[in-house]
């Protein structure tokens, strides 16, 4: 009996060698770097074609792809940096206070002085790059670039005799969604839609001001644009209503029966995307987002988006930074900017390339717009814009008034940053 | 060689036996557990990195100054007052229901019990339809003659509830199972002693199967209190804590503050202090078992 569990025991052992032996022969045979890389599935289309462009162009180095939902993407990556992964070799993330988040974890290699030797061409980034020094460290290159517009179905318009918007004011822009508002054979046509999750408060920042500001003046005047649309005029679908029908902005704005979106420059990738599956996208065009003085440059609220950057942990960072070179370059973002996607790197090449992608008239007011930086580089402000969403919330809902709000706001910003 | 003696050998293979489960216990739970209350002491943002004490200023903070964690911590407490006993009757009332002899109560188990096998995906997204300002819920109160319906989970002062109702809902089957077999366990000389001295429904109720059940009800009661302080699915799925912080509890307080705001120190403080709400709340239940469950 005995002599049988040990022969049995022996037989065991030599399976599991037998098995891992052709594992170790995969990865000793390989003369490649193996890199790793964690994006998000929004980015999956053209990330993955970049990477094999890289892979082709590195005989030496393969980047390994993994995509997760965008919701679970920061979390894994915390959980990654927590657990000390050394396979953690190249990361996307998604805003500069989540690369300074990653940065104060100690999950992100510092770059500035592989950027400095490798040459990198920084003036293409615009004088906004210096935003993103963090401890006198770059701790991420961005790759995308971000700001808010008005998108617009065209037949609406066209349908009401209406003209386009270019250039308007938010006023015009409360009459216009007035005017666009109608049902018809029992389907409700909305003049507007604000995504109930959009927790950038976009005039605000046409007047110099953020949430950081002592005077409440702009932001009160955002809650009024954003109350008048959506529960004084009823041109704009409720908060109530997209949480409790689980409303997709893209999905909602494609069935055609709303005239204007406030949205980001992701949308002209998505519509893109969407294209190239076969759903039907209205015929659609893109604006400057409306502003208070149409007689000066429209200022938008976003920045440099979305960066790449490299695990601290890594066992190849040479490989890993010639990644993020890659990324860096014209090449990639001329590519990035035929997907529809607006890069960080601009060039007159990168520019020509993004407005004949999106196909549309306005896209070169994307290219013309002043920017300014929706999240400032200071600690604690996503808690603060997180909290701004939830009083906002409440307003918006009619369960507090505007007064409420603001002392609210007041209230949690002066909690909050005590505490950073 | 001195061999060893039969005692020393028995011993040795007792605890060679149980090493496997030791382990996973040491690894999974006792060091994290230790190492979480060491870095609630802390305010390291990174759980891995060299700990930083800060001696109790995550706990003062918690009960001074943050607002946030106070509001939580009383939804959490409402919840858990609503929550408890409405599951608990709940899952009594169809126990007593499905243990009578009453024609296809097999398959009304299993009906009842698939709420707690639907995933909670599924089953927030039906809700969130049912409970919609126009959903078929205020389309029914609005044709019986309620002019003004609740917003349910969309208001601020209806959602706790609403939430607390469906969590009833999902679980009250799995208790009604746990309660159906504490039934079914019930001597039936009992009842026919009683009925024979006399006793109708309600007194044979009153007098055998509620003494008879308590130590099951116990049971219940201890999980179900531990699971309403640690219900964090379905606000995560449902409402993220709103609106506005309406139905913000401690776990989901817990999971903000180490993933989203990356304090992880001050979330592990969170934790402990649930974790002392939980000893507190089981050790007084403990106390108090002697006065009305009945092991004889």
């Amino acid at each position: 009996m005995m002599r049988n569990k040990r022969i049995a025991a022996l037989v065991m052992a030599l399976v599991l060698m037998l098995t891992a032996l052709p594992m170790a022969g995969l990865a000793e045979g390989t003369d490649k770097v193996k890199l790793y890389y964690y994006g998000w599935t929004d980015e999956e289309s053209y990330m993955t074609a970049l990477i094999n462009l890289f892979n082709e162009q590195n005989a030496d180095i393969e980047v390994i792809p993994s995509f997760v939902n965008h919701d679970d993407h920061n979390q894994k990556v915390v959980v990654m940096v927590s657990g000390n992964a050394d396979n953690f070799d190249l990361v996307s993330v998604d805003s500069l206070a989540n690369v300074i988040n990653l940065a104060n974890l100690g999950g992100l290699m510092p770059l500035k002085d592989r950027i400095d030797a490798s040459g990198i061409d920084m003036s293409a980034y615009g004088p906004i790059i210096k935003e993103t020094v963090y401890n006198d460290e770059y701790y991420g290159l961005p790759y995308r670039s971000s700001l808010y517009s008005l998108y617009y179905n065209k037949d609406l318009f066209d349908k009401k005799g209406l003209p386009y918007p270019e250039k308007i004011t938010w006023d015009e822009y409360l009459e216009l969604s007035r005017q666009l508002t109608y049902e018809e054979d029992g389907v409700q046509y909305w003049g507007g839609f604000i995504p109930d999750w959009l927790s950038c408060p976009l005039s605000m920042y046409q007047k110099n001001s953020n949430l950081l500001d002592d005077d409440m003046t702009a932001l009160t005047e955002w809650m009024t644009i954003l109350n008048t649309a959506i529960n004084v005029d009823k041109s704009h679908m409720t908060f109530q209503q997209q949480t409790a029908e689980s409303i997709d902005w893209l999905k909602f704005f494609c069935t055609g029966t709303t005239g204007m979106l406030l949205n980001g420059e992701w949308t002209i990738s998505m519509f893109k995307d969407y294209e190239a599956q076969g759903i039907d996208v209205p015929n659609w065009d893109v604006t400057y987002l409306p502003c208070y003085d149409t007689n000066s440059d429209v200022v938008s609220a976003g920045g440099l988006s979305t960066f790449i950057a490299v695990g601290a942990n890594t066992k190849y960072p040479e490989e890993a930074f010639r990644f993020v070179q890659f990324m860096a370059s014209e090449e990639a973002s001329v590519y990035l900017a035929g997907q529809g996607v607006l890069p960080a790197y601009s060039s007159d090449a990168v520019k020509a390339s993004f407005a004949e992608a999106a196909g549309v008239a306005g896209a070169s007011t994307l290219l013309s717009t002043t920017i300014s930086l929706e999240a400032p580089n200071v600690s604690g402000y996503s808690a603060l814009s997180a909290a701004y969403q939830e009083e906002k919330q409440l307003y918006i809902t009619e369960q507090e008034s505007l007064e409420e709000f603001i002392q609210n706001v007041t209230d949690r910003r002066e909690e909050i940053l005590s505490d950073y | 060689m001195k061999r060893l003696s039969y005692y020393r050998r028995e011993q040795i293979e007792g605890l060679m036996f149980i090493m496997p489960a030791l382990v996973l216990f040491l690894v999974f739970l006792a060091y994290p557990m230790v190492y979480g209350l060491l870095l609630s002491f802390t305010n390291n943002r990174n759980a891995n990195a060299a700990l930083n004490f800060t001696g109790l200023s995550n706990y003062i903070r918690l009960f001074t100054k943050d607002s946030y964690f106070q509001v939580s911590l009383r939804n959490s407490l409402v919840y858990a007052l609503t929550f408890s006993p409405a599951v608990l009757i709940a899952a009594l009332l169809v126990a007593l229901l499905l243990n009578a002899k009453i024609k296809g109560s097999h398959a009304l188990r299993v009906v009842c019990f698939l709420p707690y096998l639907t995933s909670m995906v599924a089953v927030a997204t039906v809700w969130n339809i049912l409970l919609a300002p126009n959903g078929p819920v205020n389309a029914i109160l609005r044709a019986i003659g309620v002019s003004n319906p609740p917003g349910w989970l969309m208001d601020k002062d209806w959602a706790l509830f609403s939430v607390t109702m469906v969590a009833v809902w999902k679980n009250f089957g799995y208790y009604m199972i746990i309660l159906l077999a504490g039934l079914q366990g019930i001597p039936n000389y009992l009842y026919e002693s009683a009925r024979i001295d006399g006793a109708t429904s309600a007194k044979c109720f009153r007098y055998v199967t509620l003494p008879m059940l308590t130590p099951t009800i116990f049971l219940c009661l201890i999980t179900i209190i531990i699971a309403a302080f640690q219900e964090f699915d379905i606000i995560n799925i449902m409402t993220q804590g709103g609106p506005g912080r309406a139905t913000n509890m401690l776990v989901y307080r817990i999971y903000v503050e180490g993933f989203t705001n990356m304090k992880m120190g001050y979330a592990s403080a969170i934790a402990y202090t649930l974790f002392a709400i939980i000893m507190v709340i089981t050790l007084i239940q403990f106390r108090l078992q002697k006065v009305w469950v009945n092991y004889d």
